[in-house]
Parts: structure tokens; sequence; C-alpha cells
């Protein structure tokens, strides 16, 4: 039971603990959307495309998290209307506007005296979120799961029928932005958790892991929640007594209870499967 | 098999703006004038100066080889796109104006079947357009839900993931949809595609059935060699025109 109780006790675990919840949390619910509509390599992108974002940020002395911010919405913005506007393929936008961005990202950065940050922001410092990042990353899973409760309907129906959809009045493209807004949000706040290289693995992993236990939208969003937070839980607690960076112990959490689920289906099938013995 | 028509307030947030309106009487369910029709950014219109009419309660065929331009102008009188010229009147009014009463059934490929919604949740899409923005679906439209899927022989799919339904039945679940929503006018997009000979006599079966409930289908199709045995109007279409409108006698 101290294994368990006692890294909480320290203040700074306590703080660790509540954003790699909230992240959990926020990236599970959207990550529903990004594992159904086929969005991971855009998560991936938005993720990375935050970097020249952070990097003025730190050399000008301003917030991270603001200017993670505004280079994901810009980012976001930028892939919707590239892909509708400019007839390319919306992989081909993203694959422009990701690499392009990155590169800034990085020249900017090499302005810098020391790695450090550069260290922190690809693999993320959960033990260094303050109590004003929290306030942040707390506001944004807010925001998210109130979005995607009161456009709940409408977000399930384009992602799998936009002309009947379109037939209705509804705009799929907007609806589309809205998501990608709030997935650019969403991609901020993990990244200080978890890490710019990972965040993906934070969207993917509960939401692909609650797919496999129930087929019905409104469900799957809890079942992740719940994979995401189990996974923020156990990661931390592995981080802290095995002395492993905390955003990579929280998605080796999360894949592991992804083969776990994955493999208990396969023998629950299997033995569906099983001729039964004649008597 | 009797169809009810639902009696339904204007939702309070439409969505796209659109309020309901009420049909012209006497007017025909479809009618189209000179339809000119292209997609974005296509340099030629894909369907040129098309002209016919659907009246009222009538089973109608839109048949022509793939090319032909069958899609586009069910799209157009879904107002699924613009049309360049020409004019499109959907009992009597623009097709905005009369969007609850037009179900669009598109090709099961434009569908995403894997996505993880039942085919209760797909049915209940169906009362959306009654519900408008920021209204949860109440117990009154799941009675809807349920009284079609019992008139259409899908209650005990109800709680099935639609991609585990085979193609007749998915074609069923898309009408169940359509009248749930309550449309009097049912644009069906290659219904028959990839289904075998018996599953494709059912779904005549059930046209025939939604006709004489006084619904109005136009069935976009290049499946049969006499259409004319089948339909009650046949329209044919070649390199987007329209060279012939036939009433079988």
């Amino acid at each position: 039971m101290n294994w368990l109780l006692e890294p909480f006790a320290l203040p700074f675990m306590q703080t660790a603990l509540a954003a790699a919840v909230l992240v959990g949390l926020g990236c599970s619910l959207i990550g529903v959307y990004v594992v159904h509509r086929r969005m991971a390599f855009i998560g991936d992108a938005l993720a990375h495309t935050t970097l020249p974002g952070v990097a003025v940020a730190y050399l000008s002395g301003v917030s991270l998290s603001i200017g993670a911010t505004v280079a994901g919405v810009v980012t976001a913005v930028l892939i919707g209307w590239a892909a509708r506007r400019q007839q390319l393929r919306e992989d081909t936008a993203i694959g422009i506007v990701f690499t392009g961005m990155f590169a800034l990202g990085v020249v900017i950065l090499s302005q810098s005296k020391t790695t450090r940050n550069l260290t922190d922001i690809l693999l993320g410092n959960v033990l260094a979120v303050t109590p004003g990042d929290l306030g942040l990353i707390g506001g944004v899973t807010a925001v998210v799961a109130v979005v995607l409760l009161l456009l709940h309907k409408e977000l399930e129906l384009t992602s799998f029928d936009p002309s009947h959809a379109t037939a209705i009045g509804l705009n799929p493209d907007r609806l589309r932005l809205v998501l990608l807004v709030l997935l650019s949000l969403t991609v901020v706040t993990a990244i200080q958790v978890i890490g710019l290289i990972l965040t993906t693995a934070l969207l993917v992993t509960p939401a692909a892991s609650a797919s496999l236990v129930t087929k019905r939208l409104s469900r799957t969003m809890p079942v992740a929640a719940g994979f995401a937070v189990v996974s923020a839980l156990v990661g931390l607690l592995l981080s802290y007594h095995l002395r492993v960076p905390s955003g990579a112990a929280i998605v080796l959490t999360a894949a592991g209870g992804f083969i776990a689920v994955s493999a208990t289906q396969q023998l629950i099938l299997r033995r569906i499967a099983a001729p039964k013995p004649v008597v | 098999m009797t169809v009810a028509f639902h009696t339904h307030a204007d939702p309070p947030l439409p969505y796209g703006g659109r309020r309901h309106a009420h049909p012209e009487l006497f007017a025909a369910a479809l009618t189209v004038e000179n339809l000119t029709v292209g997609y974005p950014h296509a340099t030629t219109p894909a369907v040129q100066s098309v002209s016919f009419g659907v009246p009222e309660g009538c089973l109608a065929a839109l048949v022509g080889p793939n090319g032909a331009g069958k899609s586009t102008v069910l799209k157009a009188v879904a107002s699924l796109l613009k049309p360049t010229s020409g004019q499109v009147l959907v009992f009597g009014l623009p097709p905005g104006r009369c969007h609850h009463r037009t179900a669009y059934l598109p090709q099961r490929g434009d569908i995403d079947w894997r996505f993880p919604v039942t085919v209760e949740r797909l049915v209940l899409t169906g009362r959306y357009v009654h519900l408008g923005w920021l209204k949860w679906p109440r117990c009154k439209d799941y009675i809807i839900v349920h009284r079609t899927l019992d008139r259409l022989g899908l209650s005990a799919l109800a709680n099935r993931q639609i991609g585990e339904l085979s193609g007749g039945q998915q074609q069923r679940a898309l009408v169940a949809r359509a009248l749930a929503q309550g449309a009097d006018l049912l644009l069906l997009d290659e219904p028959f595609n990839n289904l075998d000979a018996e599953t494709r006599t059912d779904l005549i079966a059930l046209f025939g059935e939604l006709r004489d409930a006084k619904k109005t289908l136009v069935v976009a199709t290049h499946d049969f060699d006499r259409p004319e045995d089948v339909f009650d109007r046949v329209v044919r279409l070649r390199d987007g025109c329209c060279f012939r409108e036939a009433v079988p006698a």
C-alpha cells in the first residue's frame, strides 16, 4: 500500500498526477474521434507544429503554453484551409505544414544557448507542471469535454455520413475545423506532460483500447477516459519507483493496456469459435 | 404498410438556418428544369440541361451507365451540389426550403460502416433535422425510431453495429432513417449495388410498399436490363444529358 500512496504524499507529485489525469481525460475523449475519423497523422502533426510557437515564446520570455496554443490553433486552421481551398489531398497539406513548422521551430531554438528546454518539449516533464499550468490544463479539458458533449450528435453524424449531414443543413467542414481546434488545444496541454513526440500515443492508444471493448461511440468515450486515467496513475507510479521518464512510463502503460485488452478479446473470440465437445 | 406522418415543432436552432416549409398544393414531388450542375473545381459540368418531373407517389428510376450523371442529379436535388443554371423544385419549393421532406440515401461506399454506431443510432439520425442544435433526442424520437425499425423488420438488429449488417439490411436501415425523418421524397443512389438477386427482389417489394404509402422514390441505378418492368417512370441519362423520359403503359 505504501508503494501506492508514498509518491503522492509529495506536493509536486500531486500536481503531476492531477495534470496527467486531466490530460489523459482530454486526449482520450477527443482521441475517440481521432481514431475513428483516422486523424492520427493530424494529431501527430499538430504536436510537432507547436514547436515554433514554443520556441518563440521561450526566447521572448512569454508563457510556453501561450506560444504552443497560438501555433497549434494556427496550424489547425491552416490545414483545414489548405485541404479545402488548394485542391490538395489533406495528408499532403498536413505533410507540408507539419514539416515546415517543425523545421522553423528547430531553427528558432538553435538560437537558444541551452537545449534543456528542447528536451522538456520533446519528452515532456510532468514534474515541472506549475499550479498555473494545471489551471490551464483543467480549463482546456473542461472546454473539450463540454464542446464534445454539446455537439455530440452533429460530430457523430458528420463522422460517418457527411452526405446526410449536408443534406439536413450541417456543414461537415466547419465541424471538422471545430474538432481540429479542440485537438490542437488538447495537444498543447499534453505536450507539457508527455512531450510532443509521444502525444499521439495518448490520443490514440486509450481510444483504440476502448474501441475493442465497445461498439458504441457514447460508451467508447467513458471507457477510453478510464483507460487514460489508469495509464496516468500507473505510469506515474512506475516512473517514480523505477526512475524512468514519466511521459514514456505513461505511454508504455497505455500500450500495455492495449495489448492486454487485445489479447483478452482474441482469447474470448477463440473460445466462442471453438467447437463444443459432443457429450 | 402504413407510414405515419410525424408532426413536429420547428426546431429553435435549425441547422443551416433552414426553417421547415409546407409544400405547394398540387405541386409535383420533383420538378427538374434545364438543370446544369458540376462538382467544385471541375472544369466542365457533370450534368447539362436535364429536365424531368416525378409526380407524388411515384417510383421513378434514373438510369444510365457509370458517369451518366445520375448521382449528380440526386445530389443537386438533395442540395449537396449547387446548380450552375436551371431549377429544381421539391413539392413546388426550392430544395433548401423543403429539406426535411427529402431524404438522400447515399451509395453505401459513401458511409463509414465501421464507425461505432448501432442501427438504432443510425435511424435516430433521421430525427436530427427536427431537433437542430443543442437538443437531445427525446422519448418521442426513440418511439418513432423503434416503430420504424419494427415496420421494416429491423428490430432484432437494433443494437448491432452498422457494419455487421448485410448489404440489403444496410439499405433497409437507410430507408428506415428516411421514414423516421418523415421524408416524402426518397432519393436512392445505386441501392442495388452488390446485392444478390433475392435481396434485390425484397428491396423492390419494399419500394413498392412505400410507393403505395404515397411516398415518392427516385432511384439512380444501372442494374436493370428492363427498368420499365419495375418502375413507374424511367429517365434515361447519357453523358450528363437526358435523352429519354418514359412512362411505362
